[in-house]
């Protein structure tokens, strides 16, 4: 236990190395928060709503709540699988007492707690200060918690996948590029899916994406039956097993690999 | 006050830093110091030279290579190249000179070298027949042939720095400056590497500065040598009379023809021969 | 002329130092369609749903945008690569070489690379372009166009003249990636302000975007002129090449004196 403990410090202190990146970065989440606010809050002024059933109240709570949400999930994963393997650093991972896959959760942890206290708090403080809405549905503050753990999880174990890919890659940056850009649009963070075309939804069904802002952050800002909730969740728990079989998979035949040929 | 004969002119040269003290944590003031990297340097090397430059880490070596090289500008004291000064004509100068990095390289990493070649021929206005003489010459020096239909990432460190060394060369430069040009490179390929400077500096007298911590390299290729410690130059003139005056101060022991470089190289870093 | 010929050189040698990973270089393209795709489709999902945002519908918005859209293209082909590499050229110590050479360092940064990623981008930027420019058919005088070109030109500068202000800056900090991408970033960076008449924002966010950055005057400004709309500082209207010169000047200087200091410092 001890040696993981080790790893979530290193992970901290490894967020921390550049504080000039943590400032930016929280810059830049607070002024794509205001954008995101601007820009819906707009819309809705200017009247045009096509479907009756778009409401202003929760369509502001669910954008700011997944803005401040994805400061917790994103993850770095993917770029520090694809450093480690293309440096070819992996080989001296594989022979370390701790498994790679848990070192980098621990590390992840590590720079989780650093993001909650970086972003997350000064982003719920400056949000409560500045607009008086009640973000988030008290009654399911509980299950919608479960959901944000359960994201986090998805979105860990979808970054592994995406990374692992760097086996048989020599540059991973574009396959990076071009989930990121579908995750993008398919998470929900950025648009609520409630207003994706049917033909978009249906697409979304079959990916992830959903799984880890739609869910947690619906479940968090808008009142819902008990049935749903738990079905939501089901979803998430079935993609994270998915994921996870997935990785070991990926993990078992690119390690071989490496030690077939050598890197 | 240029001599026809002088190809590098440094007077009083000064450069000193800022350095910073500590890594500050996200609030903490960052602090500096003031530190004189090197102290009222003068001296002159002669067309055709091939003077050996060497000095410690951090004695002040490179920062004085990279002003001669235009990449610095001194706090105060002047360089001349050629007569011409960095702060007016330094187009010109760049055409007149050649330098190579031992642990950087020009070459573009993917592309065959002979590639970056081409580049330079365009870079350098060199005309068609000067730029195949010279990889004529390279060819048969340096085995280009062997390597330059490659990319670098592929070739061996030996040969990436012959490349490197040709590219240099191949707009015909008055002054070349070698920063640690054999580091890390095989017998075999250090003494290719160094008759090649020898031939060039004999058949076109280029001027050659060269700095390393391999003394073999000296031993063979210098006449002339500056030594600098602690941004002060302890030492400059031939090779030979800097042995001679170590016999003198040391000598009893040992016969001069036998006097052993770097054990002088040594006692001059240890502060007790200069 | 002899920047040119050097130029279609470091071209040539550029891509064949890409096709040797051929497979990668496709894959870069597909990646930055389907990035800039996305872009669209997400537009396209915002304007499923509402009619118009500040009294701008679907394609005056993307008129506005593509028009902003295709300056920062053409201006990122040249200028994004060399100054997003400079704070790792400064870092490494690579940038000694760039001084040694008989071209002046911004020139032989700028001619050794070929930005192929920025054409899809340019691509969908010029056919949203003339798509929403039909559908607006704006009454083009001999006045409006030369006007129009004027700005493009002027929107180009500022893009440009920002990028190297923001790459100038690895001369002092060595970690300046952070406020290339505070300000460029396609997701978080402030340029995505532009892409929704500023009217949509709070007054200090509009004021930055008008004076300070202005990245308001690469589109917004522009269009709505041609469009008649009403916008938020009026008189400003036609300082589109008054602020490029402004911009172009400041960023000369700052880029001259980023070299003077690492001439004095080494960094």
């Amino acid at each position: 236990m001890k040696k993981y403990v080790d790893h979530v410090r290193i992970g901290m202190k490894e967020y921390l190395v550049y504080p000039s990146a943590v400032w930016a970065k929280l810059f830049s989440k607070i002024i794509y928060l205001y954008l995101q606010f601007c820009i819906w809050s707009a819309l809705f002024a200017s009247n045009s709503m096509k479907h009756p059933d778009l409401n202003k109240a929760d369509t502001l709570r669910y954008i700011v709540v997944a803005t401040i949400v994805s400061t917790v999930i994103e993850c770095n994963v993917i770029e520090k699988v694809n450093a480690q393997i293309q440096s070819g650093n992996i080989a001296t991972e594989l022979i370390r007492p701790i498994g790679f896959k848990r070192m980098l959760l621990a590390r992840h942890l590590g720079d989780t707690v650093i993001k909650i206290l970086c972003y997350l708090v000064p982003l719920i403080v400056l949000v409560k200060a500045s607009v008086s809405l009640p973000l988030l549905c008290f009654g399911q503050i509980g299950l919608g918690i479960l959901s944000v753990f359960l994201a986090y999880g998805i979105q860990f174990l979808y970054s592994l996948v995406i990374g692992l890919l760097a086996f048989w890659l020599i540059v991973t940056w574009p396959i990076n590029m071009f989930f990121g850009a579908i995750y993008k649009l398919l998470s929900g963070a950025w648009i609520p899916v409630t207003m994706f075309p049917e033909t978009l939804n249906r697409i979304n069904i079959f990916l992830p994406f959903r799984a880890i802002y739609a869910i947690p952050v619906s479940i968090l800002t808008s009142s819902m039956k008990v049935i749903e909730i738990w079905q939501s969740i089901g979803v998430q728990v079935m993609w994270l097993v998915i994921l996870y079989i997935l990785v070991q998979i990926i993990w078992r035949v690119g390690r071989n690999k490496l030690v077939v040929q050598g890197g | 006050m240029n001599t026809d004969n002088s190809s590098i002119e440094a007077i009083e040269l000064r450069k000193s830093f800022k350095v910073k003290n500590r890594e500050g944590g996200i609030l903490a003031a960052k602090k500096y110091s003031q530190i004189e990297a090197v102290k009222d340097i003068s001296f002159t090397i002669q067309k055709g030279d091939i003077v050996g430059f060497i000095g410690s880490n951090g004695a002040g070596k490179s920062t004085t290579i990279k002003m001669l090289t235009g990449i610095l500008i001194p706090d105060s004291g002047s360089i001349r190249i050629n007569g011409l000064d960095y702060r007016k004509k330094r187009r010109e100068i760049m055409m007149k000179i050649g330098v190579v990095f031992g642990q950087r390289s020009v070459l573009c990493w993917d592309i065959p070298v002979i590639e970056s070649f081409r580049l330079f021929k365009d870079m350098y206005y060199i005309p068609n027949e000067i730029y195949n003489k010279n990889m004529e010459m390279f060819t048969d020096i340096l085995n280009l042939q062997e390597y330059m239909y490659k990319p670098p990432r592929l070739l061996s460190l030996g040969q990436r720095m012959k490349a490197d060394l040709a590219a240099a060369l191949i707009y015909n430069p008055e002054i070349l400056f070698l920063d640690e040009p054999t580091i890390g490179i095989d017998v075999l390929a250090k003494d290719r590497i160094r008759d090649f400077i020898s031939q060039i500096n004999r058949e076109r007298h280029t001027t050659v500065i060269l700095t390393t911590h391999d003394v073999s390299d000296i031993e063979a290729l210098c006449h002339k040598m500056l030594v600098i410690d602690r941004g002060s130059l302890l030492y400059d003139g031939s090779l030979e009379a800097m042995k001679k005056s170590y016999a003198i101060q040391y000598g009893n022991s040992q016969g001069e023809e036998e006097i052993n470089l770097e054990q002088i190289i040594k006692h001059i870093y240890e502060g007790s021969f200069l | 002329m002899k920047y040119i010929r050097l130029y279609l050189r470091f071209v040539i040698v550029y891509m064949k130092g890409k096709l040797e990973y051929h497979f990668a270089l496709l894959l870069e393209l597909i990646a930055n369609t389907i990035l800039i795709g996305v872009y669209f489709a997400g537009f396209w999902v915002i304007f499923y749903n509402f009619e118009t945002i500040a009294g701008w519908n679907k394609y005056e918005v993307l008129f506005m945008f593509t028009t902003s859209w295709l300056a920062y293209s053409f201006s990122c082909f040249f200028f994004w690569s060399p100054m997003r590499d400079i704070g790792e050229l400064v870092r490494t110590g690579k940038f000694d070489l760039y001084l040694t050479r008989p071209v002046s360092p911004f020139v032989y940064l700028i001619l050794q690379q070929f930005q192929y990623t920025f054409l899809p981008r340019l691509f969908f930027s010029v056919v949203f372009w003339i798509y929403s420019m039909k559908r607006l058919q704006i009454d083009w005088t001999v006045e409006r166009i030369s006007y129009y070109i004027l700005c493009l030109l002027a929107a180009f500068v500022i893009f440009s003249s920002i990028t190297v202000i923001t790459g100038a800056v690895s001369f002092w900090t060595i970690k300046s990636e952070e406020i290339v991408s505070l300000l460029t970033d396609n997701n978080y960076g402030l340029k995505n302000f532009c892409d929704y008449p500023i009217q949509i924002y709070g007054k200090g966010m509009r004021e930055l975007l008008t004076f300070v950055v202005p990245y308001a005057f690469t589109g917004y400004y522009p269009v709505a002129k041609l469009l008649g709309k009403v916008v938020p500082y009026s008189h400003v209207f036609c300082w589109s090449p008054v602020i490029a010169l402004v911009m172009g000047s400041i960023s000369y200087t700052i880029w001259h004196r980023g070299l003077k200091r690492y001439n004095s410092t080494g960094a």
